[in-house]
């Protein structure tokens, strides 16, 4: 998988590309481990080059969600394909995550709703 | 009856190996996208807990995955090397995954994916992982 950074005020957008699995959600954690270390705790997924998803992947995107919320941040998910969107919904994660159907809303919000 | 047989160690670097060559077989195999998406995940939820919890990552084993395409319906075997999971055999019995939990959807993905899962003691003592994928018709509708 690739991860691509674009920073956009104190947001960090992480465009994804390719599976999100074992190994590629270790990748995602390290990365995201990294804006921790710096500080930076609002963090939105763009995961519109997410071909495929499994439990490897959602259990990455679990622990990363804890923990931003544990550093009182935000983590947003947008652009996710039918296909991706319906794992979340068959896990219950639907529920737990922040899922935007774009960028730009999920950035919106962050306008409305800021980090705690 | 067509069979195929795809084996590799268990190192990292193997899963991703494994999908890529499953994509190109399932594409060749001109399947439909949905029954594609299907099989990938299953045959990924049963690799990684057979590269985890069978082989426990140990690079000596490997993981075998036999494919079988009817007419009627796509099988596909995961066996690893490792000691037994007894636990798996009962998995109707499984609890769904904690919400907030980072682990355990696998199995929960593969029984809502598959239309059959059965877990077998392998031929060397491992864990083989039945699946089942029935095919709709002759023409099976691509979405």
């Amino acid at each position: 998988m690739d991860i691509k950074q674009r920073d956009q005020g104190s947001i960090a957008i992480l465009d994804l590309n390719g599976r999100l699995d074992l190994s590629s959600g270790t990748m995602l954690k390290e990365h995201i481990k990294k804006l921790f270390e710096k500080n930076v705790t609002s963090i939105h997924l763009n995961l519109s080059g997410v071909d495929f998803i499994n439990s490897s992947g959602l259990g990455s995107l679990v622990s990363i969600m804890k923990e931003t919320r544990l550093a009182k941040g935000r983590f947003t998910l947008s652009n996710l394909a039918n296909y991706v969107q319906e794992i979340f919904e068959i896990t219950q994660l639907s529920h737990i995550f922040e899922i935007y159907t774009t960028e730009e809303e999920a950035l919106a919000s962050y306008q409305s709703v800021p980090a705690n | 009856m067509e069979r195929y047989s795809l084996k590799y160690p268990s190192i990292p670097a193997s899963e991703d190996l494994m999908l890529d060559d499953l994509d190109t077989l399932l594409d060749r195999l001109k399947l439909g996208r949905e029954m594609k998406h299907k099989i990938m995940l299953v045959v990924s939820e049963a690799y990684t807990n057979a590269y985890l919890h069978g082989n426990q990552e140990n690079p000596a084993t490997t993981i075998k995955i036999d494919l079988t395409v009817n007419e009627t319906e796509i099988t596909v075997d995961i066996s690893d090397e490792g000691k037994e999971r007894e636990g798996l055999v009962n998995i109707e019995n499984k609890k769904p995954a904690a919400l907030f939990g980072e682990n355990g959807r696998g199995i929960d993905l593969m029984k809502h994916y598959a239309d059959l899962v059965r877990f077998e003691r392998g031929a060397k003592g491992g864990l083989k992982v039945i699946t089942v994928f029935f095919r709709l018709n002759k023409n099976e509708v691509k979405i």
